[in-house]
């Protein structure tokens, strides 16, 4: 991606802490693609992070997530808030590419709201269904000045703990009409959802689906002294959307009183620490055994010699080793 | 894991005109192709600059049918102009567009125009790709 | 149908040929071509005969004018009524309307009664209830059809005519409810007339978002605001048809034949029930249905399809809501419409051909009336040239040829009747698949309706593409035009400021206490709509009508109902 002016990090980075949103936009593709360059711009990134209150939303499709997020977002543009919504979406495994942004639906809400940031990612690859790089892309909005940062996900399982581990508070959004899919979200609810939305309230069965799902919130096993909470709303008809947000500020105080909110946050960077250390080391290890002489004569040797693959995995992991204290070499 | 640079590309067009179908179509022809494509329709065009710019897409391909198409282009023109956007995009347009809009639009600094039965998706993609 | 000696015959012939075939050497023969398939994917054999149609019920084909009006609605039609012309047109200006209007009308254009017809296509921003100085409506007033907010736009376009003989339709889409308040509202304060002396199509499009991609109202929603629609102008507008059996939108969206009769078929069911429960009688509200179907070059797959439509439109109506009302059983196609999707922007003059094509099929189908598109449709709104063509097709085959001496000349015909049962049955057949899925409502919700539809354009898109689907002129036997660029109309710059400037003022002159109070009724009717159906059925449009007379804009009025009942894109 040839851009006619090609700035320095250190000079986009500048540019991101004066406001420019052309130069957020930028960083973002910047530290989207995981190469070289990354380390250097999250160096200078790092320090002015570390603000933002990350509050992820997640739940299968067709509840109405992407309007609930929308109306959200509009409410604290009201508020004076500085929000930003980072979407993601699955990218296909065999091209590459991604539909993104198809459900963002609400422009009307947020189109040309300045100081609200909506940008849309591709899971690209990850099969957690959340980028490694959302963390990052996170980041930088934090570091742009943005107060809330919304990560809103399809939420088909794995990204749905994905973003527990990323965000401060979690939304789990449900809607009534989706049969046997609330059983089994019900399950899952209960162990990831800080709070439960149960949108379209307005349609059949509601009131029923909210009873037992408040009966099961109730009983569910807790993380820490936090009771996950039921909240209704009709995003559509922005109803329910301020007492979604009296509870996400409730959950938010209980954090910070509690300490939790502390503790989540290192959490959060040990998790990244540990997929960053595995990433690279997954990295070398795919170089090792697509490139290394000393392990082609490796696997030679089992048919050879007749070595067992399980003693000899523990001989070239020795050689793995020496091969990365060499940085990659042999 | 070192990730390819991908191409993002704006699809995009009015939510107040009906036709969608070949848009539709080309969204899952560039997503074929390895690209990240961002679907929206605007109500208003300043939008599209808006989401263009945060999105820091390469190209941005809008579609038009009944409505709006030489104003449209021409307030996206003026704003990517301002944004200092317009080098580093690609405009590409297409739908119901006579001979003589198309004249206009390239003079506009569009830089592609895709009339009816000019070309097929395919050669939209290759556009787009190029 | 057929006695058994007849049937033996027939059999004996057919092995006779097979026979001599296979007695021939091998050179001579050809081999017998691959069976067609038609749009709707039914396989065709090379020629039928009476076998085809043996176990047939000669009670379903009867004779026209009788239940179930396969054969056509009368027993006799064009011999004395010619098929209706209802070309639908529309212009930024209203200078230009009424030019229109008077050259169809010098031309010999007649609709019903003798009616010149003023079917109105509307700008963008009025189908979505935005006025001319709304942000968004900025480059699309009077772009594709008229303007229309006020009063004033009413007195501008109608002021000086004689609207009982007019055959109005205005086609507002969403923003049906206020912009015929505005109507009731013109024609009760400014014109000082009745009512129940209109013609009006007011036309219950809520539903849109199944096969368009703009902004809407959700799926129930759209029933109810139908119902409002259907309802106010049985009660007070007793000439009007505010029901429209839409297959056009459809087809034109990539449903082949069957879909579209099916999808539009459910529509209505749904439609009907849901006025029902605010009391209505299906008697009364299926009569004010009028059809609009999609017409194609594939001449016996629509033929077949009319008439499927016809039988099953009078046998559903008759088995499933007991109506017994003749008006009601019989299914009155009066706006076909030639299909915009069969022509193409090459060698525009083909067009011609392809549209007097359908044309005929219209007629050989026996329809009440129909819009003959126009050879340019597929780069402009049509110019007069155009349009002219399109009146004379219709002179010329009611008046030059033989097609209008007999009713239903092709009914009898082993494949047109055997295809029209084929039709009745695939068609039938995806009524019951929406069933089994758990019902309309929720198909339509789902996004499946939609899939459904998108999926098929997108196949004959491909085959277009591909050049397995024809287009003479343009994927076969193209040859580089240098034609000269044809006449497009662009309108006057100034219509858009002038029409700013006239909302604007409208809204400086009027009592704005009253006004307010108007629009306050309106969201509380709004509301009541939203929260308490069916019970509050009837309450909106009278509402909408009050703030119309007190000086609401349309755009007023619709911002009132979108916000209170949802607006934006639903379905999948």
């Amino acid at each position: 991606m040839l851009k006619s002016e090609q700035k320095s990090s250190a000079d986009l980075v500048k540019e991101l802490l004066g406001g420019s949103v052309r130069a957020a936009a930028r960083l973002i593709t910047l530290v989207e693609q995981n190469d070289s360059k990354v380390p250097e711009i999250m160096r200078q990134i790092y320090p002015h992070s570390g603000n933002a209150y990350v509050i992820g939303f997640t739940g299968a499709p067709g509840a109405g997530k992407s309007t609930l997020v929308g109306k959200l977002a509009k409410l604290l543009d009201q508020k004076g808030k500085k929000v930003a919504i980072i979407a993601v979406d699955p990218s296909s495994p065999f091209t590459g590419g991604a539909l993104l942004g198809d459900r963002i639906r609400m422009m009307e809400d947020v189109g040309v709201k300045k100081n609200v940031f909506i940008r849309s990612l591709g899971s690209r690859g990850e099969m957690g269904g959340l980028s490694e790089a959302t963390y990052r892309v996170a980041n930088v909005l934090d570091a742009f000045g943005k107060e809330y940062i919304f990560v809103e996900t399809v939420g088909t399982g794995q990204a749905e703990v994905e973003v527990t581990k990323l965000a401060d508070s979690v939304v789990v959004v449900l809607s009534p009409g989706m049969g046997d899919e609330i059983q089994t979200l019900k399950a899952g609810t209960m162990e990831i959802g800080d709070i439960v939305v149960l949108n379209k309230a307005d349609q059949n069965g509601a009131d029923a689906i909210a009873s037992s799902l408040q009966t099961a919130l109730h009983w569910a096993v807790k993380h820490d002294t936090w009771t996950p909470t039921l909240v209704k709303t009709i995003a559509l008809k922005e109803e329910g959307i301020e007492e979604l947000w009296e509870k996400i500020e409730l959950h938010k105080d209980h954090l910070v009183n509690s300490g939790q909110l502390r503790i989540r946050r290192e959490k959060r960077i040990r998790i990244e620490i540990c997929k960053l250390m595995k990433d690279k080391i997954l990295r070398y290890l795919n170089k090792f055994t697509g490139e290394s002489p000393v392990f082609e004569q490796g696997i030679k040797e089992i048919s050879i010699e007749n070595k067992n693959p399980c003693q000899q995995s523990e001989v070239l992991l020795e050689s793995f080793l020496s091969y990365l204290k060499q940085g990659g070499q042999g | 894991m070192e990730t390819k640079t991908k191409k993002r590309v704006l699809v995009t067009k009015s939510d107040q005109d009906a036709h969608e179908v070949s848009v539709r179509y080309l969204t899952q022809l560039l997503r074929d192709k390895g690209m990240e494509v961002i679907f929206t329709r605007y109500a208003i065009i300043d939008e599209v600059v808006k989401t263009a710019m945060e999105e820091d897409v390469d190209v941005i391909a809008m579609s038009f049918y009944s409505s709006g198409l030489m104003y449209d282009t021409t307030r996206l023109m003026e704003l990517l102009k301002e944004q200092g956007l317009k080098d580093d995009i690609k405009v590409i347009i297409g739908g119901t567009i006579s001979d003589q809009e198309k004249k206009e639009l390239l003079q506009m600094g569009v830089d592609d125009v895709f009339m009816p039965g000019m070309g097929t998706l395919l050669d939209v993609v290759e556009c787009v790709n190029c | 149908m057929f006695n058994d000696d007849t049937l033996k015959k027939k059999q004996l012939l057919d092995e006779q040929l097979m026979a001599a075939m296979a007695a021939m050497p091998a050179e001579a023969v050809p081999p017998p071509p691959p069976p067609a398939t038609n749009w709707s994917g039914i396989s065709l054999k090379h020629s039928y005969g009476p076998d085809d149609i043996k176990d047939m019920d000669f009670q379903d084909i009867g004779i026209p004018g009788n239940y179930p009006f396969t054969r056509g609605n009368y027993p006799f039609h064009y011999q004395v009524e010619p098929m209706l012309m209802n070309q639908g047109y529309g212009f930024a200006t209203t200078e230009e309307t009424r030019q229109r209007r008077q050259f169809l009308q010098d031309l010999g254009s007649r609709s019903q009664g003798g009616l010149v017809t003023a079917v109105m296509t509307l700008d963008l921003p009025t189908q979505r209830g935005l006025d001319p100085d709304h942000p968004a409506a900025a480059g699309k007033v009077g772009e594709c059809g008229c303007s229309f907010s006020t009063l004033d736009d009413f007195s501008e376009y109608f002021d000086g005519l004689d609207i009982t003989k007019l055959f109005t339709a205005l086609l507002a889409i969403d923003n049906a409810l206020p912009i015929n308040a505005l109507f009731a509202a013109y024609i009760l304060d400014r014109r000082k007339e009745n009512l129940a002396d209109m013609w009006n199509l007011p036309c219950n499009l809520f539903h849109h978002q199944q096969f368009w991609d703009a902004a809407g109202y959700p799926p129930k929603t759209a029933l109810k605001m139908s119902t409002e629609l259907i309802k106010w102008h049985i009660d007070n507008m007793p000439l009007a048809c505010p029901g429209a059996f839409d297959g056009y939108n459809l087809g034109e969206s990539g449903a082949p034949p069957a879909m579209e009769v099916a999808f539009a078929l459910a529509h209505t069911i749904a439609a009907v029930e849901e006025c029902q429960k605010v009391g209505l009688d299906p008697n009364i509200v299926v009569a004010k249905y009028l059809g609009h179907p999609h017409v194609t070059q594939n001449f016996f797959e629509e033929v077949a399809k009319l008439r499927a439509t016809r039988r099953l439109w009078a046998k559903t109506f008759a088995q499933r809501f007991g109506c017994t009302s003749p008006d009601a059983l019989r299914h009155k196609i009066v706006i076909a419409q030639t299909a915009g999707t069969e022509l193409t922007a090459q060698e525009i003059h083909n067009n011609i051909i392809r549209t007097t094509i359908m044309a005929m099929a219209g007629m050989m189908a026996d329809l009440e009336g129909m819009w003959v598109v126009s050879y340019d449709e597929a780069i402009s709104i049509p110019t007069e040239e155009a349009v002219k063509v399109c009146v004379r097709t219709y002179q010329i085959l009611q008046e030059e040829t033989d097609l209008p001496h007999v009713t239903d000349p092709l009914g009898g015909s082993y494949y047109v009747e055997w295809l029209t049962n084929q039709m009745e049955q695939e068609i039938v057949k995806i009524m019951n698949q929406m069933d089994e899925l758990g019902g309309y409502l929720k198909c339509w919700e789902s996004g499946w309706i939609r899939g459904q539809i998108e999926a098929e354009a997108a196949k004959r898109f491909t085959k277009i593409q591909t050049g397995e689907s024809v287009k003479v002129g343009v994927n076969k036997y193209r040859v580089e035009e240098i034609a000269p660029p044809a006449e497009i109309y662009r309108r006057p710059i100034e219509i858009e400021q002038k029409a700013i400037e006239r909302v604007k003022k409208y809204k400086e002159n009027r009592d704005h206490e009253k006004v307010k109070a108007a629009l306050e009724n309106v969201k509380l009717a709004a509301i009541k709509v939203d929260k308490e159906w069916p019970s509050s059925g009837g309450v909106l449009m009278p509402a909408l009508v009050e703030a119309a007379r007190a000086g609401a804009t349309a755009g007023e009025m619709s911002k009132v109902m979108q916000e209170n009942l949802g607006y934006g894109y639903f379905s999948g």
